[in-house]
């Protein structure tokens, strides 16, 4: 929601403060034109808002705040802040609030002046005209007066409206309490027409606010039911040896074919002696006696693969030195440094074992 | 925890490291989600709830199976016939002894037997090892809807050999790279989930249709962040008051570096909304700072409350007006006008003849007038497009980044050439060029530019 414009509001004020109180201060006499007050507090809060309503349905929402806005006399800070302004998508709607909140600063100020004189001065509410009479003007002013036919009191009729039509040439010669009869139709024209109709535009330009800058259909991103996992703690990793020192039981863990086993062997110098058989591949039988051996071994795994916790299991009871490997269709390749640090850092849990990296 | 069964729910499950936390993260639009390197990082099933305004899914982050081969084991032992299998998994995954021994399985399967569709993960870069086939096994036993999801991680080279092995486990098998799967091929992947269960249909359509419109509504609103950018960077100015043309020349480097850093902080954070507008919360961006004109100092005299000699005279007339018109009208129109003519000449002429007089006045020791030093606004005609072109390469680069990529954005110079950006505009219709040429030659102009977002979403597309 905007903020409201202080000088528009001010504006509006000094306008209806000015407006007011040079029409109710009335004359010599203290006379004031009823139907002026008509004009000023029924005829044109309806035709402004009607105009600006229509404006900004149908146009650039033409208004009291975008009029003053044009005007030259403003600082750069505030014309920089109308230029924003005028930009933005909402712009009709800011200065159609703005000039709600204007009319409804003059309201307060008409208001204002209404009782300060009402109170401090003799009124005399009177009305004039060429053409009109009483009769003609009465169902006008019992139409206007409608919105508040609850309060007897503020509604216009025939004997008041005869007995306070005044001309100028002629002496007045009514009862002196008639003149102030009109008082309260004047103050339920300015809350109907002045206040509350404003009151429901700006009710209305905030409503218009929220839709406008509401998200439109915004995805509402997920709700962990659970924690998340905690993140993984730095950990030490094991130093690698690039040969073994002793004889060895080849553990083909992942299945390496005999042409690229050949390979590796034939890079340690080694031929090759015992085989034991565990792993994914092995039966339950050649898992369980692997298990239990007790010699030094050379277990092959897939070096792109993460170890496994059935890896961990088994090497747990056993001893020697792990080969992570890494190949494609062409042969053996150089292991990733992130793959060798996985093994480097599983490694370095089994002081039994140790990370052999080829040449 | 059993989940409720008319909300579509995925458990992403496979060997550890194949990319399940980055499918999860692409899919859920969120690039909070840990996505590691090493192994073991997910250790619980995370759930994640995705909510799209008007339907919804949800997606199971499990860890990796840790001992299939030992699970199938056990689950061989208590499952004899094939009718007892499923009931031979909802037996692991309350069994006090198997949490303990193979927790990591027991977490993974647990939402698949509360009702959880299976999608498999595995790596299409490395060669299919016979070793993964204990743990398709045991999802076959789970006798959930089924799909194997093959993330070609660093290469396309093995896809097919997968393909033929996990075409005979799984009910649909798709190839999706979760770091750059566009958003045609995630909306695929979402329309091929509703296949593995009819009642999940309604809601995965729903799904999809309200994802194509937060994706319209992201341009949209992304068109809004540029005309607000625009608007501020091609019109801020940075003042001063002081009382002598002297001192508004001493504040120059001064307002200089507030101006050059004001905007580009500003620019910053409409890099930042715009992230945050594709859900790319934690992305990092790595690029130099907008490059500034130099020479945008300037200084002018100023008169009561920061007027300048016309404003003051045209205030002062209109004042004098009103008061006038007001005793016109106390007067019931007898002065003919007089009052608000009078006034309004009274005003015009004391202002423009007094307005030196009060610069060097003061009340109670505050000046009525002095000058003001001002940095900004740039009129550089050029400016606006280099404002419109560093924020399409970051829309475009956004758009194009999937959330499971956790890899920082780069804007070098190159990338934001003049060239560049004349090439998309070339590529607009000719009327849009037109509207878009008045719209950067207006705010430059400190001119108002209505509709500013709709003509910059015209190259948002």
């Amino acid at each position: 929601m905007p903020r409201l414009s202080l000088p528009v509001l001010v504006s509006g004020f000094l306008l209806g403060l000015v407006l007011s109180w040079s029409l109710i201060s009335g004359d010599a006499q203290g006379r004031v034109n009823v139907l002026q007050l008509v004009a000023i507090y029924i005829i044109l809060p309806i035709a402004s808002l009607v105009f600006s309503t229509a404006s900004l349905m149908l146009g650039k929402s033409w208004n009291f705040a975008r009029l003053a806005s044009i005007f030259p006399f403003w600082s750069k800070e505030y014309q920089q802040k109308i230029l924003r302004v005028t930009q933005q998508k909402h712009a009709k709607w800011y200065f159609f609030y703005q000039s709600q909140a204007a009319a409804l600063s003059f309201s307060c100020a008409s208001l204002l002046v209404l009782l300060m004189l009402l109170i401090s001065t003799d009124v005399n509410f009177v009305w004039r005209s060429t053409l009109l009479s009483a009769e003609q003007l009465f169902p006008l002013l019992e139409f206007l007066a409608k919105p508040w036919s609850f309060w007897s009191s503020a509604q216009p009729n025939l004997e008041l409206l005869k007995s306070t039509q005044d001309f100028r040439i002629l002496s007045q010669n009514g009862l002196v309490n008639n003149f102030a009869g009109w008082w309260q139709f004047i103050l339920g024209a300015q809350l109907f027409y002045a206040f509350l109709l404003r009151f429901i535009s700006i009710v209305i330009c905030k409503v218009a606010f929220k839709v406008i800058n509401g998200k439109p259909d915004s995805i509402q991103l997920m709700t962990t039911v659970r924690t998340q996992s905690s993140v993984a703690t730095e950990s030490q990793l094991a130093t690698t040896v690039n040969n073994i020192e002793s004889d060895f039981s080849l553990n083909n863990w992942c299945g390496v074919d005999n042409k690229l086993l050949q390979v590796i062997l034939d890079k340690l110098e080694f031929s090759q002696s015992d085989e034991i058989f565990a792993g994914p591949l092995a039966s339950h039988t050649d898992q369980m006696i692997a298990e239990r051996w007790q010699k030094t071994q050379l277990l092959i795994v897939k070096g792109w693969e993460p170890p496994l916790a059935e890896l961990a299991d088994f090497m747990q009871n056993g001893m020697g030195y792990l080969l992570p490997l890494d190949w494609d269709k062409n042969g053996l390749k150089q292991l990733k440094k992130e793959h060798l640090d996985e093994w480097r850092r599983f490694i370095f849990q089994l002081p039994q074992w140790k990370l052999l990296q080829l040449e | 925890m059993k989940l409720n069964p008319s909300r579509a729910s995925f458990a992403v499950v496979g060997h550890p490291n194949k990319g399940k936390s980055s499918i999860v993260s692409t899919l859920a639009r969120d690039d909070s989600i840990l996505i590691s390197q090493r192994s073991g990082t997910t250790t619980n099933s995370d759930h994640y709830k995705i909510d799209t305004g008007h339907a919804g899914f949800e997606l199971v982050d499990t860890p990796g199976f840790q001992r299939p081969k030992k699970v199938l084991y056990w689950l061989k032992q208590n499952a004899q016939r094939a009718d007892q299998r499923s009931l031979a998994i909802e037996k692991f995954v309350s069994d006090e002894s198997c949490k303990a021994k193979f927790p990591d399985e027991v977490e993974l399967l647990t939402p698949i037997v509360n009702g959880a569709a299976i999608l498999y993960v595995v790596d299409g870069s490395r060669p299919y090892g016979v070793e993964y086939e204990a743990e398709m096994e045991i999802l076959r036993w789970t006798g959930r809807p089924s799909m194997a999801l093959i993330n070609p991680i660093e290469n396309e080279d093995y896809v097919e050999s997968w393909k033929s092995a996990l075409e005979q486990f799984f009910k649909i098998v798709r190839v999706f790279n979760p770091m750059q799967a566009d958003f045609s091929k995630q909306v695929s992947l979402l329309d091929a989930f509703s296949h593995l269960e009819p009642n999940w249909r309604g809601t995965l359509a729903q799904v999809i249709v309200d994802l194509k419109n937060h994706q319209h509504s992201i341009s949209l609103q992304s068109s809004e962040l540029l005309a607000e950018l625009l608007i501020d960077l091609c019109g801020y100015q940075y003042q001063q008051k002081v009382l002598s043309e002297s001192q508004a020349k001493a504040l120059q480097p001064m307002l200089s570096k507030h101006y050059n850093q004001w905007m580009i902080e500003r620019e910053r954070k409409a890099f930042d909304d715009l992230c945050q507008l594709f859900s790319h919360n934690q992305c990092k961006l790595e690029s130099e700072d907008i490059s500034l004109p130099p020479n945008l100092f300037d200084s002018e005299q100023w008169y009561m409350w920061g007027l300048n000699k016309k404003q003051l005279a045209l205030a002062s007339a209109m004042t004098g007006a009103v008061t006038g018109a007001a005793v016109d009208l106390a007067v019931a129109g007898h002065s003919f006008m007089l009052g608000a003519i009078g006034g309004a000449a009274l005003g015009f002429t004391s202002a423009w003849f007094g307005a030196d007089k009060l610069v060097q006045t003061s009340i109670k020791g505050l000046p009525l007038g002095g000058y003001q030093a001002c940095q900004g606004p740039i009129k550089n005609k050029n400016f606006p497009y280099v404002v419109i072109g560093r924020f399409l390469y970051l829309f475009e680069q956004l758009k194009s980044k999937n959330h499971a990529d956790r890899n920082a954005i780069l804007m070098s110079e190159s990338d934001v050439s003049e060239n560049k950006l004349k090439i998309k505009i070339d590529k607009m219709d000719k009327a849009d060029v037109k509207v878009l040429h008045v719209a950067c030659e207006r705010l430059v102009s400190q001119k108002a530019v209505e509709d500013l977002e709709e003509v910059v979403g015209k190259l948002l597309g």
